[in-house]
């Protein structure tokens, strides 16, 4: 047992920070994260307030920080202002990785003509923009409060300033031509989009279009067509000469990658802060209080903003680091897999080589990495692999 | 001697067999009143609640006839089933009469035929009973008839009675007196008895039933099982009146009980001879065969831990019953079981009952198969039920499978639609007859393999209910057996693999086809379903793709969620078998495996 490298290291120090901003102005119908409508000014200020006291009390290290990403939420609610008062007063400040990634999602309807210089000047160097679409309908269907030409501006604007920008691009809504898809696609590349993240329409029970799918008001593409879809997406991306590196992320370079998402799917070490924040130190995972009012209470109390905590068993380890790295093009190092005590090797090598021959992956370089096709299976990709 | 009567009653099923004797028992007053209780004889729950007997039982009676003078009247109750023709036989064979007992309403059935010609060949003397005489249908003068056209018997010897409401009951006892002859057998000839059941009893070992040809046997002397030379010390003989009393001596053309400290019933097969060992005698009784199985089954414990339980249960049932065949198995789709032998449709429906209900196991049951002959070129003969011991199909002389003489009764507008029937499953050698203004008896000679599947139940389908069954083997004949086997995504799955006639080889193999589909899950590529003889593709059906299996959205550190999501999944995709990459679920197995008529 002695000879177990990268297992159950608790980590001390964070690399990667994630911040939720639970507001948004409304609430868009697939959303399922958690979210306040309508937050007035003072709710903002006490907000930021509370979050730097989350930070303040956190028992972790704050050196070499990799990457940090705002997150929503709608973190541009925050206003330039007390996004410079967070980074500015957050512990790690001091402690920026060169070249660490401080990424922020953007919705075209909360950004002011002059916003964008100041978040910049403020540190972040990243813009994941909520454009969705650049077709009027389809962003209505999708409850959206901006228009398509909010959504170009922002881009464009976000690319000559010189942020790595990236733009979320939903396919899948019913009405919708995928053939449009790949033009608005294409606009966003040529106007400077470096990153795409394209996302299938699902819809989450607890959603309005949950409900609407339900009832039959809204009807998605079935299985079928939904497979055929992501294989389209995937086909344009490749087409493109881009570098499809995930189910649903595509960068027009390698260097272009999202580094803090590439994080969570290695498996490595994350602090979250604010209400509904996930965090992982390697072997628990945790998540704050998903309600604002209570997290915000809990930390102004000096109480736990705990609402949720496991401790990892090796087996749920071995799921998540399968099912993790077999979504990236990327794959699977067999050195994470092999040396674990609980694999048994030959077996797992056999069912590897299995998914070979059935087309679904490769053994290249010590990785398992998977096809095309294969990227298409990354959820039955644990138990396929873990088959005795 | 001559104020001994050996008689048994025999019936069709549900003819009022158990009641009649009940009620004689009541009668002659070996049991009272407030002991009686329905279907005394039958002790075993499941016998009570099918109203069929599974062993034969005897209880000595003693009765003071008109005359005068005490008789004992020894009834020997015999299983009222097909499947155990021969133990019923054996049973006949220590009576000199027997009550032909038909119901006033239905008349004479498949089976009173068939009970009523063995006793024939038994040289009994032949008392018929008609029962429930009290009942608005009843219908005694078409009985009569009958007996007279069927039976070829005087009507008018014919008694009347109703055994529930205790009508012609002293009437009764008194013919048994009067017309069945008393036992002869050689008094002072070397001992034989015939052994016609045996129990098992926890506390005394094997209970045998059995009676006296000839001689006597007391407790302390050596018993000797002739038919393996097996010696054993008596320890006890008695009577069943009707619980078991020890006597001093059982004479001969007694009927009773001898404990002789044996551990197992198979020691002491139905219808061997018992003698003693100090003067045998030279020649065993008449009749003796080897109990074999004809139906063959699989049982599988739905859960694998119930692997041993199973077959501790299996054990204890053959401490009672020599007639039941079992040997570990393992199968690949089903995990580890018992592949069993039976008497007959009904013996393995009760054995796997008595399982389920007596051991609490649940129960995986393969549909029933018979044991083919097979001759091969090199003039071996070998016998096999199981496909995976087939042989290749060009080192095969001759392959052979067994087949039947049924009987069925029925009224006669159904005869168009059994005969139908028949001719599907490969009947042969129709005949009918009228055996009533409206009933026929059609004769047939069937394959057994197209009646251990399905063949009862679609009989009483297409007759609602009204057509009565009875069979006796014919032997083996030759048929055109062929190997189906079934492929999945190409490749042969084992468990699926089946012999047949190849006139059933293509709609088996349809049908088989048909269920996979319905039952395997979809993986992310076709999955082609075949059935096939000898390379030779004969159905196929595909399983179309199903197309991915990933979620979009990956992010925001919630991996828990997503992680739990996948468990879940997996967990209902647990019991899954794999076979090269298509992974089959158990109860794709049970679907082609359980017989048609299976609830579920």
């Amino acid at each position: 047992m002695g000879n177990t490298p990268n297992r159950r290291v608790v980590a001390t120090a964070m690399s990667h920070i994630y911040i939720h901003v639970p507001y948004c102005l409304k609430k868009c119908h697939y959303c399922a994260f958690y979210s306040r409508p309508q937050p007035t000014q003072d709710q903002l200020d006490c907000y930021v307030d509370t979050l730097l006291l989350e930070a303040g009390r956190s028992t972790f290290q704050w050196n070499g920080v990799e990457t940090l990403f705002l997150g929503g939420g709608t973190p541009t609610l925050l206003g330039p202002h007390r996004v410079k008062r967070l980074l500015d007063s957050l512990p790690l400040s001091s402690s920026w990785l060169p070249g660490a990634e401080v990424s922020m999602e953007a919705n075209p309807g909360t950004v002011g003509p002059w916003d964008l210089e100041f978040y910049r000047a403020a540190g972040i160097n990243r813009l994941s923009i909520g454009v969705q679409s650049l077709n009027e309908q389809t962003l209505s269907f999708l409850g959206r409060l901006h228009d398509a030409n909010d959504a170009l501006r922002v881009v464009r604007h976000s690319a000559s300033l010189g942020f790595r920008t990236s733009v979320d691009l939903i396919y899948g809504v019913p009405g919708q031509e995928l053939i449009h898809w790949f033009q608005e696609a294409q606009t966003l590349a040529e106007l400077g989009a470096s990153h795409i993240s394209a996302y299938l329409l699902s819809a989450e029970p607890e959603t309005p279009l949950g409900r609407s799918t339900r009832q039959g008001l809204v009807v998605l593409p079935d299985e079928e067509a939904q497979a055929d879809l992501v294989r389209s997406v995937h086909d344009f991306f490749r087409r493109l000469g881009w570098d499809l590196y995930e189910v649903s992320s595509a960068a027009s370079t390698t260097g272009q990658r999202c580094l803090h998402n590439l994080a969570y799917w290695a498996r490595e070490p994350y602090l979250g802060l604010g209400p509904g924040a996930h965090s992982f130190d390697g072997v628990r995972r945790w998540a704050n209080i998903g309600n604002d009012e209570a997290w915000l209470d809990a930390v102004k109390k000096g109480k736990s903003a705990l609402e949720f905590l496991e401790t990892l068993t090796p087996s749920e380890e071995l799921t998540e680091l399968i099912m993790l790295a077999m979504r990236c093009a990327d794959g699977l190092p067999l050195s994470k897999i092999l040396d674990r005590p609980e694999v048994q090797a030959q077996q797992f090598l056999s069912n590897a080589q299995r998914l070979a021959q059935m087309g679904l992956a490769q053994l290249i370089d010590g990785r398992l990495v998977p096809t095309a096709e294969g990227l298409l299976f990354a959820d039955s990709m644990p138990q396929w692999l873990l088959d005795q | 001697m001559n104020h001994i009567r050996n008689f048994s009653i025999i019936a069709h099923i549900d003819h009022g067999k158990t009641t009649l004797s009940d009620r004689l028992l009541m009668e002659t007053g070996t049991i009272t009143e407030r002991e009686f209780r329905e279907q005394l004889l039958d002790s075993m729950d499941l016998e009570r609640e099918r109203g069929i007997t599974i062993k034969s039982s005897a209880v000595a009676m003693k009765y003071r006839a008109k005359d005068g003078q005490e008789y004992h009247l020894n009834l020997i109750d015999t299983p009222g089933h097909v499947d155990f023709s021969y133990e019923v036989s054996r049973a006949l064979s220590g009576c000199e009469g027997a009550l032909l007992v038909i119901d006033a309403s239905q008349g004479i059935q498949a089976q009173t035929l068939a009970h009523y010609f063995k006793a024939l060949e038994l040289d009994l003397t032949v008392i018929p009973v008609i029962n429930k005489i009290d009942m608005v249908a009843a219908n005694v003068d078409r009985v009569k008839a009958q007996i007279d056209r069927e039976l070829a018997m005087d009507p008018e010897e014919a008694l009347l009675c109703s055994a529930k409401a205790g009508l012609g009951i002293p009437e009764l006892l008194e013919a048994v007196v009067k017309r069945i002859p008393s036992p002869g057998g050689n008094v002072d000839g070397p001992a034989r008895a015939l052994i016609f059941d045996s129990k098992y009893d926890a506390f005394r070992g094997t209970v045998i039933y059995t009676r006296m040809m000839d001689g006597s046997m007391t407790a302390g002397q050596m018993l000797r099982v002739m038919s393996s030379g097996k010696a054993f010390k008596i320890e006890e003989v008695g009577q069943f009146r009707p619980e078991r009393k020890a006597v001093n001596v059982l004479k001969t053309g007694e009927v009773g009980y001898i404990i002789a400290g044996i551990r197992t019933v198979s020691d002491t097969p139905t219808g061997d001879t018992l003698t003693l060992d100090e003067n045998p005698a030279e020649e065993p009784l008449r009749g003796f065969m080897e109990s074999k199985p004809v139906v063959f089954s699989s049982l599988y414990p739905v859960s694998g831990d119930d692997f041993e339980p199973l077959g501790q249960a299996l054990a204890k049932l053959k401490l009672n019953d020599a007639s039941l065949h079992f040997q570990k198995e393992s199968s690949s789709a089903l995990g580890f079981g018992y592949r069993c032998g039976f008497l007959g449709l009904l013996h393995a429906d009760i054995t796997q009952e008595r399982i389920s209900r007596e051991f609490n196991i649940d129960l995986i049951i393969t549909a029933p198969s018979v044991q083919y002959r097979i001759t091969l070129k090199t003039g071996d003969v070998i016998l096999l039920e199981n496909p995976s011991a087939y042989p290749d199909p060009v080192e095969i002389q001759m392959a052979e499978e067994p087949f039947i003489d049924a009987t069925m009764i029925m009224p006669d507008h159904y005869l168009g639609a059994v005969m139908k029937l028949c001719m599907e499953r490969r009947g042969t050698n129709l005949r009918h007859s009228y055996v009533g203004e409206k009933r026929v008896e059609l004769r047939v000679e069937l394959p057994l393999a197209e009646v251990v599947y399905d063949f009862y139940d679609q009989l009483k389908s297409v007759t609602q209910g009204y057509g009565s069954f009875d069979y006796g083997f014919i032997g083996f004949r030759p048929s055109q057996l062929v190997l189906l086997a079934i492929k999945v995504n190409g490749e042969d799955v084992d468990a699926l693999a089946m012999l047949l006639h190849k006139d059933r080889a293509y709609s088996r193999a349809r049908e088989i086809c048909e269920r996979l589909v319905d039952e395997i899950p979809r993986h992310q590529f076709p999955i082609p379903i075949q059935g096939a003889i000898g390379g030779k593709i004969i159905a196929r059906e595909t399983i179309p793709a199903y197309r991915k299996d990933v979620t979009a959205k990956c992010y925001g550190g919630d991996i828990t969620r997503k992680r739990k999501l996948l468990e879940k999944q997996k967990e209902g995709k647990k019991k899954m078998r794999q076979f090269g990459s298509v992974e089959i679920p158990q109860r794709a197995f049970l679907a082609v495996l359980r017989t048609k008529s299976d609830k579920d």
